[in-house]
């Protein structure tokens, strides 16, 4: 037989593998020049415009990074980053040290809290605590009868509990995850070498889950300084840069916005500047976990036990508060806005008669998005998991970017693109669907990448050996194995699409309004039992959804980060 | 330089008995290997005398210190780890230096004993280096001189080269114990690997569900097993059943001429494979057993070959002549068992030694 016969089949294969998948990885570069690119290189470059003339000149910048106005803004920002930052590592780490090494009662509990915070509306924490501790809280009132006047919650000290209350958990699931699987022999030869074990934990432990914590520390950091409900909320006259940004875009409604851009940048330069740091700390220390020798959990005993229970108790409860302050409220009877002291289900019936529009628009952008990201996040991992072309690497880091890109300053860039034909979405549902879209694919796409790591890519190959042509070994074989991996990134994506604000509130009309666009506008009226309501939907929703995840996934709460 | 006394340790875990019972007299500057298969109980009894986990009762002396009761930091024992656990954030230098800096050592001396350590395990150049820099050899020098450096009383090694290739693992066997015999250190040594042990040790403990099943050198481990596990973990060994009567061994229908000053009743005998010859030997007293080749194997040094009896599968180990490579399965072949290199067993389970 000649060598030219056999091979003819083969490599006709491989066209067809060519140009399906380069199809695929066109199609998937165009959505992300559209949806990505243009919009923040229109940013960027509205950035250097006048708005008066038009003409290119850097005044924007100079005028935000020198009036103290912006400057002031930006301190602020910086403050409530950090110190949310921070606030998320006191609490996580030792938690995470303590469900990690010990015997906790209730480990669950403490992890499904810990998810269901996460999973939360974004600013629930915001007014629940206002609820609480605010001028006429029910706490503060307690106290005011007893004659003691609680320092007030609103502003930096407000902000940075409720950042810290609602991203630790991004620093406890990480850090819990590494501390379990670092290798018991470390510890071990550090105390065989006389160290003792409060040092070892500083000079050992520490160090070799400073990887986990950081990552969870700077996605602490990076949410923080991009949130925008909680500071418009509690902050009273506090203003950061996402607030600022947004109030400007709303003053320069029909002019350009360029110092709403301007401001934009100066957001996704810290944010950037933060995820570089931490690659640039990363880069320097990688250690392998370990999969044999894990460490074993101690028996608590005595007052350190006690200690650790009640510190790992009342993050709990510190947790759980927002969502059952939200919860108590929703079914407080109202009348309006007015609470009249009684149990009822009269804001729900208002949210059924007034708003059952709003509650369908959430489910269906919602469910719209989490499908376009589940589909072209099931391609793109394949192409960059599978195909390892620099190409397919230059997608996944491109992919990156809306991690660093905060929701206001996406809808601004949004607002600026599709603005007029052949484009013109403003007003439209598509646009809120797609935003949510480009917003969470890197989140999908990540789950989903990871996933496909885990399959081993000769189960596929031996399909194609097998007279499967590519595209079809991948539907038929790879896919079914992913599925329950697919569905656990859908059901992420959804919780994230449904509890979008930040981006949407600058692009919806009347028509497209959401659950949390209405809880945001509704918890400024004072319409509390309204609010509540809405939050408690959007509460139960999320919920099934984690669920969902903990039944399907097998490191259950690790999912979630 | 420090005797370790162990008396009457008791270590067990919900429903399994981890020791039962363990008591061992190791002698000060003894090379000391704890041998036994996965499960003995070898890594349970270096960790209680590290301190990681405690013994439900029993003690531990070392130079009639007893340090049962001292948390795991303050014994004083250096210990090698099988998985080298070599700090991944710190480099060769630090690692080193790790337990001198808890011991508060001034800085001129800490850089004298760790420059002097890393010259002896052959790491000075690399000092800089970071762990993920090095190889599974290097990592475990560092392992080795970071355990030797803070000049412990005992130094104890579990398992330290089982993570390494065949040949990397004979060569550090050798610098281990060149190292040991240099310091003079009392060393246990925690090993699956029979070879190993026999190779490296002053004295082997044999290990098996908890229990000591014999404590002697190397040679007397191989040539006079204490009993039928031993025989049968420690070298390759075959296995016949047999019988006292009258004084004499029969095996099948054949009987010793050597006397034996042993009660009468049914016996395991043992032979090691490399004693049995091919062939009959006129004159010697030897068992000669008739039977066929069930394989031949020719593995470089010598050639094996698996002969089935009337009495069983005996294994022999010869030299390769043209004779012997030639044979084929089935060929009809004689076993020649010598009566002086039998061992003779109890009976039992996991008989002792008779004779």
């Amino acid at each position: 037989m000649s060598e030219a016969t056999p091979s003819a089949p083969l490599r006709r294969n491989r066209l067809a593998s060519l140009s399906f998948w380069d199809a695929v990885f066109a199609l998937c570069v165009l959505i992300v020049c559209v949806l990505l690119i243009l919009p923040l290189t229109k940013v960027l470059y509205v950035g250097f415009l006048d708005p008066e003339t038009g003409a290119f000149t850097l005044n924007n910048y100079i005028e935000v990074l020198t009036r103290r106005y912006y400057v002031g803004a930006l301190q602020n920002t910086l403050l409530v980053g950090a110190g949310g930052m921070l606030g998320a590592c006191l609490i996580g780490v030792p938690l995470a040290y303590f469900v990690a090494r010990y015997h906790v009662t209730g480990r669950n509990l403490i992890s499904t809290v810990a998810v269901l915070a996460l999973v939360s509306p974004p600013f629930i924490g915001a007014y629940s605590w206002i609820l609480l501790l605010g001028n006429n809280g029910a706490i503060t009132r307690a106290f005011r009868d007893l004659g003691v006047h609680l320092p007030s919650i609103y502003g930096t000290a407000g902000i940075i509990l409720v950042f810290s209350l609602k991203f630790f958990p991004f620093v406890y699931l990480m850090t819990e995850g590494a501390l379990r699987a670092i290798n018991r022999s470390y510890e071990e030869a550090a105390a065989n070498l006389g160290c003792s074990p409060v040092k070892s934990f500083f000079a050992i432990t520490l160090p070799l889950v400073f990887p986990a914590v950081s990552s969870g520390a700077i996605l602490a950091f990076v949410l923080s300084i991009a949130d925008f409900g909680t500071p418009a909320i509690i902050g009273r006259n506090f203003r950061t840069l996402s607030t600022i940004a947004y109030n400007q875009y709303t003053a320069e409604m029909g002019g350009t916005p360029s110092t709403a851009v301007a401001i934009s940048m100066v957001m996704i330069a810290i944010s950037m500047a933060a995820v570089f740091l931490q690659r640039f700390i990363l880069a320097k220390r990688r250690y392998a976990g370990s999969f044999t020798n894990l460490p074993i959990k101690k028996p608590l005993h005595g007052l350190f036990g006690a200690g650790v229970h009640a510190f790992c108790y009342l993050v709990v409860v510190l947790a759980a508060v927002p969502m059952v302050v939200v919860f108590y409220t929703s079914i407080l009877a109202t009348n309006g806005p007015v609470f009249t002291g009684e149990f009822g289900f009269s804001s729900y019936a208002r949210v059924w008669n007034e708003l059952p529009n709003v509650v369908g628009n959430s489910f269906l952008f919602a469910t719209a998005a989490v499908a376009m990201i589940t589909l072209a996040s099931a391609f793109i991992s394949y192409l960059v998991v599978r195909r390892e072309t620099l190409a397919a690497s230059v997608l996944d880091s491109v992919l990156m970017v809306p991690y660093v890109v905060p929701g206001v300053v996406m809808a601004i860039g949004f607002a600026l693109t599709f603005n007029r034909a052949p484009v013109d979405l403003i007003g439209t549902a598509f646009i809120i669907i797609l935003i949510v879209f480009i917003r969470r694919l890197p989140y999908g796409v990540r789950s989903t990448s990871s996933i496909l790591r885990q399959i081993k890519p000769s189960i596929e190959e031996a399909a194609v050996n097998l007279g499967s042509p590519p595209a079809k070994a991948f539907l038929k074989v790879t896919v079914p194995i992913m599925l329950p991996g697919i569905i656990v990134g859908a059901m992420m994506s959804f919780i994230t699409a449904i509890n979008e604000l930040s981006s949407t509130l600058l692009l919806y009309t009347g028509s497209t309004a959401t659950m949390p666009i209405k809880i945001y506008s509704a918890v400024l009226d004072g319409e509390f039992g309204l609010a509540a309501a809405l939050s408690t939907i959007l509460l139960v929703s999320s919920g099934i959804c984690v669920f969902i995840v903990f039944r399907l996934s097998e490191s259950r709460e690790g999912a979630f980060v | 330089m420090a005797r370790v006394k162990i008396e009457n340790l008791k270590k067990s875990y919900s429903d399994f008995v981890a020791l039962k019972n363990i008591s061992l007299d190791i002698a000060s500057g003894a090379f000391f290997t704890l041998l036994g298969p996965s499960g003995c109980g070898k890594t349970t009894l270096l960790r209680a005398i590290a301190g990681f986990h405690r013994q439900d009762s029993g003690s531990i002396q070392v130079d009639g210190e007893s340090i049962g009761d001292k948390p795991a930091h303050l014994r004083d024992v250096g210990m090698v780890f099988q998985d080298y656990a070599v700090f991944p954030h710190l480099s060769v230098f630090d690692n080193v230096a790790f337990g001198l800096r808890q011991r508060k050592v001034s800085s001129a001396e800490l850089k004298q004993r760790v420059g002097e350590i890393l010259e002896i395990v052959q790491l000075a150049p690399l000092a800089d280096r970071m762990p993920h820099q090095l190889s599974g050899g290097q990592q475990q020098r560092v392992g080795l001189a970071r355990a030797l450096v803070i000049r412990p009383k005992v130094l104890l090694m579990d398992e330290p080269l089982s993570n390494l290739d065949a040949k990397l693992r004979v060569e550090l066997r050798r610098d281990i114990r060149a190292l040991q015999q240099e310091f003079g250190i009392t060393t246990i040594y925690v090993t699956h690997d029979q070879e190993e042990a026999l190779a490296i040790s002053d004295e082997v403990c044999v290990m098996y569900g908890g229990v000591a099943q014999q404590v002697a050198s190397p040679w007397d481990i191989y040539s006079r097993a204490g009993n039928l596990f031993v025989a049968s973990f420690v070298g390759s060994n075959n296995r016949l059943k047999g019988a006292l009567a009258n004084g004499r061994l029969a095996i099948g229908e054949q009987a010793s001429e050597r006397p034996f000053n042993l009660p009468d009743g049914p016996v395991i005998a043992t032979i090691r494979p490399e004693k049995v010859r091919l062939g009959r030997d006129a004159g010697e007293d030897a068992f000669s057993l008739k039977g066929t080749v069930r394989h031949a194997m020719f593995i470089g040094r010598e050639l094996e070959v698996s002969i089935a009896t009337q009495d069983g599968v005996v294994d022999a180990l010869v030299k390769p002549e043209a004779r012997a490579v030639a044979l084929k399965p089935g060929d009809p072949i004689e076993a020649s068992l010598p009566v002086a290199d039998l061992m003779l067993y109890d009976d039992a389970e996991n008989g002792r030694l008779l004779a």
